[in-house]
């Protein structure tokens, strides 16, 4: 009788740990870049469509996922917006506390209206940004963003920006708080997105 | 005795499947088009619009950006002969297509045209994807939406044309 007593015992511990490792107890492992410690993100003001100011200070309260791009960038723009979005869709409910904010890095051909228009139609809650070249030109230095232009002289293209193409999360309190590179899953996405919307 | 037994395999089961992860998928594809040595398969399209956003677009924006409508193709391409290039391709869908690239540097993230075409190696393959080779649409004469497709020719310097059917997809 006595064994069999331990017997339960051991059994009734592992069905208690094995809910616990179940439940994923363990401390969240972001899948971006974490930034240690969480600095406020560098806050900036630029416009909207029909050129209504957009500051990001204003967001606190949502997490915030931040994108430099231009609407003319076939692949890579695309690629990370579509993924975002389905991210977004994951997200469910929790997508209402997030704010996907596209800052146009190539100024002199994207007006507010077209860098805008161009993200909804990725989904209609993005916002895109356009500003004067030295109005974007800080914020690009405030996050790191490099964004070369470059002539294509044997492109009808005309010209592309080499540019950064990480994504930002920046989380409830204004922290900036992972970066993501080019690439990663819309999965991995959520994931983060989730944990900040939950936890912070 | 039985009881805890069973117990026992519950309780690992639950440990096992607890944290698992997402299983990864792949799909055995019947070629979209096959010329020469040269086989073509999963061509598809970045959709230009998930259907939202439009109707906050005013008549005057949706003219100036018109002539900024870029898509991207993507799709593998294999050969089970000789090496081959893939030289251009052309659609109905876009006023120019050209062959472009994209070299990730430290997450700069640079666009360039092919030069020469893309190579397709002997008894080989290469594929064409989301941040790297892709064939680019530039131009689009109309929007791409998902569940709609785009019929493209694709040259080969020594397979010579072929016309896939590539789908358009958000994803």
């Amino acid at each position: 009788m006595k064994t069999l007593f331990h017997f339960k015992t051991v059994v009734l511990a592992l069905i208690a740990g094995a809910f616990l490792l179940g439940g994923c107890a363990q401390p969240y492992t972001f899948r971006g870049t974490v930034i240690e410690p969480p600095n406020p993100a560098p806050d900036f003001t630029l416009l909207g469509a029909d050129g209504q100011p957009f500051q990001l200070s204003a967001k606190k309260g949502k997490v915030v996922l931040l994108f430099f791009g231009f609407t003319r960038c076939p692949d890579v723009c695309p690629t990370t917006m579509a993924d975002v979005a389905s991210a977004r869709t994951q997200l469910g409910d929790d997508a209402k506390n997030t704010e996907v904010v596209f800052v146009t890095v190539d100024p002199e051909r994207d007006t507010p209206a077209a860098t805008d228009a161009y993200v909804k139609r990725y989904d209609p809650g993005f916002v895109g940004l356009s500003g004067t070249p030295e109005q974007i030109e800080p914020v690009k230095k405030a996050f790191g963003v490099t964004a070369i232009k470059r002539d294509l002289p044997n492109s009808k293209f005309g010209y592309t920006v080499d540019h950064s193409a990480f994504l930002y999360l920046i989380d409830k309190q204004g922290a900036w708080r992972a970066i993501m590179p080019f690439g990663v899953s819309a999965d991995d996405i959520a994931s983060d997105t989730r944990y900040l919307v939950r936890n912070s | 005795m039985k009881q805890f037994r069973i117990l026992l395999v519950v309780a690992s089961m639950i440990i096992l499947t607890g944290c698992g992860g997402s299983a990864g998928q792949t799909s055995a594809e019947a070629p979209a088009a096959t010329v020469g040595d040269v086989r073509i398969t999963g061509p598809w399209v970045r959709a230009t619009s998930m259907g939202g956003g439009e109707a906050a677009t005013s008549t005057s924006d949706t003219a100036a950006m018109d002539d900024v409508k870029m898509g991207a193709a993507y799709m593998v391409i294999a050969s089970s002969g000789g090496a081959d290039t893939l030289l251009g391709a052309s659609t109905d869908a876009a006023k120019t297509v050209e062959l472009h690239t994209v070299v990730d540097q430290n997450g700069v993230m640079q666009m360039r045209p092919v030069e020469g075409g893309i190579q397709i190696p002997a008894n080989g393959k290469v594929e064409l994807k989301p941040g790297g080779y892709h064939v680019m649409l530039i131009g689009l004469t109309k929007d791409l939406q998902a569940g709609d497709s785009v019929d493209l020719t694709l040259q080969f310097e020594k397979a010579g044309k072929a016309t896939v059917k590539a789908q358009v997809r958000s994803q």
